[in-house]
């Protein structure tokens, strides 16, 4: 997995550490922006990559730093929209997941829990293996924004804007 | 035993204590200040799994009977950002409810060096085939009640070692893209002569210098969703007496498509026993399981096989088992579940038992 997020990286290669994100207000709210660390290697994941990184089949970056997933509070419409959107099931399932995942010895630890997106923003912004999401109008210079299947979030075809929920999708 | 039950006890009670205020609820309950960054080291992750049976069926001598499936204490955590540590406990009420036996199921510290190298050391469960590394003691996570026959525990009369003390290797295979995992096993076996003077065969020596060695490999097609193929390779040597001894191999092949809404299972395992200069037996078992999960209820179907040789050694006593279950599990909430079936069963002493069962499982 760490050859295919490196060539991944090498297809990126464009950070978005530094840019505005323009968009439409309104459309802007509703679409995910993936974001990690400024020094991450890696520029562009697939939604294959990116539901096994949240589905804690892959837990290493290329770098070899340990993945930390981020998640909204439980409870938060934020948290399950961003789980249907990424991991294509229901809130209560991926909790089952998780749990089984943990319960097999397959992790250490799931999900962290964030309470607000400055506080996603300030974890990715001090956590080098973080990986979260926020709206899109939201970004600041303090994080990079991911490439996804190629696409920027201000990119039409942009997979995670939650008007394209995949509600109830299996797989 | 003594000292064990003591020290499972210690160990519960030491769980509860320390966990505290600080009993996380995997990430509800994680309030974590961004600034200082993702040190995961002082949460404990503290889970129970508990199970209420009734059962009846067409024997006279069996009346129909409330009781307490195992509870299961389930605790992890972090030590380091890649070192953590897990134990299971499981308490198992006696037949009158007086007494509770106490069995360290589990007990692993686990070093996740890369995606592709994880490495962990002490009581596990081996990694045969794939129903047994699956679901553990947590009768939640299982659709129907109750393991396939052959994946029966120890202490149950169960004919595959389920349970080993040793070390582990395990990961993706590099440059599959994480559809090819790997397993790899090095333990003390299984010591039956233990499990013959009434006690469930834990190992704390072992009784020769032969180590059981399990070697696995499971693949996971990109874009397949839940479908996982695999296959595994167990061998040992069992002293049978102060002249003999007994080598077993086990072969197991596995079919798994899992996902939220369908589960379609099989597997086939086969064993064989040798004995050191005299006669080899093999055997072979297996199950077909289905469900499919329509809103909170889910109907099921198992079809579950065991047929060993009364000569083999150790487990012949096992017999020849074949049962057909049909069942529906509805989930009223999250963390709890309800199951019903029926079963028909043929039996060594017995032919065409019927039964029916419910199981109530939840987790908190």
């Amino acid at each position: 997995m760490a050859i295919i997020l490196a060539g991944a990286a090498l297809l990126g290669g464009l950070c978005l550490a530094t840019q505005r994100v323009a968009a439409q207000p309104t459309a802007a709210a509703d679409t995910l922006a993936i974001i990690v660390h400024r020094s991450n290697p890696v520029d562009e994941l697939s939604s294959v990559q990116l539901r096994r990184i949240y589905m804690f089949d892959i837990q290493n970056w290329p770098n070899g730093r340990k993945v930390t997933v981020m998640l909204r509070e439980k409870g938060e419409p934020e948290r399950a929209e961003a789980i249907r959107l990424i991991c294509g099931v229901a809130e209560a399932e991926y909790d089952r997941h998780v749990l089984l995942q943990t319960f097999r010895g397959s992790l250490g630890w799931g999900p962290r829990s964030i309470q607000s997106v400055a506080a996603m923003l300030r974890f990715v912004f001090n956590a080098p293996g973080a990986i979260g999401y926020v709206p899109v109008d939201q970004i600041d210079g303090s994080v990079k924004v991911l490439r996804i299947d190629g696409l920027l979030p201000t990119d039409p075809a942009y997979p995670f804007r939650r008007s394209a929920a995949r509600i109830g999708k299996d797989d | 035993m003594g000292s064990r039950r003591r020290a499972c006890v210690a160990f519960v009670i030491a769980s509860i204590c320390l966990s505290g205020p600080r009993l996380c609820a995997q990430a509800e309950h994680d309030q974590h200040d961004a600034a200082n960054g993702p040190d995961q080291r002082s949460s404990l992750l503290l889970r129970a799994f508990g199970a209420v049976e009734w059962a009846g069926s067409q024997q006279e001598e069996t009346p129909n009977s409330f009781g307490l499936g195992q509870f299961a204490l389930f605790a992890t955590s972090n030590l380091h950002e890649r070192v953590s540590v897990l134990a299971e406990v499981v308490l198992e009420a006696s037949g009158n409810n007086t007494r509770v036996v106490t069995d360290l199921e589990r007990l692993q510290i686990t070093f996740r060096l890369r995606d592709f190298l994880n490495l962990s050391a002490g009581r596990y469960h081996t990694g045969i085939g794939y129903y047994n590394a699956a679901f553990h003691h947590g009768a939640y996570f299982e659709t129907p009640i109750d393991r396939p026959r052959v994946f029966a525990f120890e202490d149950e009369g169960g004919v595959l070692p389920v349970h080993e003390v040793g070390m582990t290797a395990s990961g993706i295979v590099p440059g599959t893209g994480s559809t090819l995992r790997y397993l790899a096993e090095v333990g003390n076996g299984r010591s039956f002569d233990r499990a013959a003077r009434g006690e469930t065969d834990e190992e704390r020596r072992d009784r020769n210098g032969a180590k059981s060695t399990n070697l696995g490999l499971s693949f996971r097609p990109s874009g397949s969703g839940g479908l996982e193929l695999g296959a595994s390779y167990y061998r040992d040597t069992v002293p049978q007496n102060a002249a003999a001894a007994v080598n077993l191999r086990i072969g197991a092949a596995f079919a798994v498509y899992r996902t939220p809404s369908i589960e379609l299972m099989a597997e086939w395992l086969r064993l064989q026993h040798r004995i050191d200069g005299g006669p080899s037996f093999a055997n072979s078992a297996g199950y077909l399981q289905g469900s499919r999960a329509w809103g909170q209820w889910r109907p099921y179907y198992r079809y579950d096989r065991l047929a060993i040789d009364p000569a083999t050694p150790f487990i012949g006593s096992a017999g020849s088992y074949r049962s057909n279950i049909v069942g529906i599990r509805f989930d009223p909430m999250q963390w709890v579940g309800l199951k019903a079936q029926y079963e028909h069963t043929d039996e060594p002493r017995q032919r065409g038992v019927d039964a029916v069962r419910a199981q109530l499982v939840f987790v908190f």
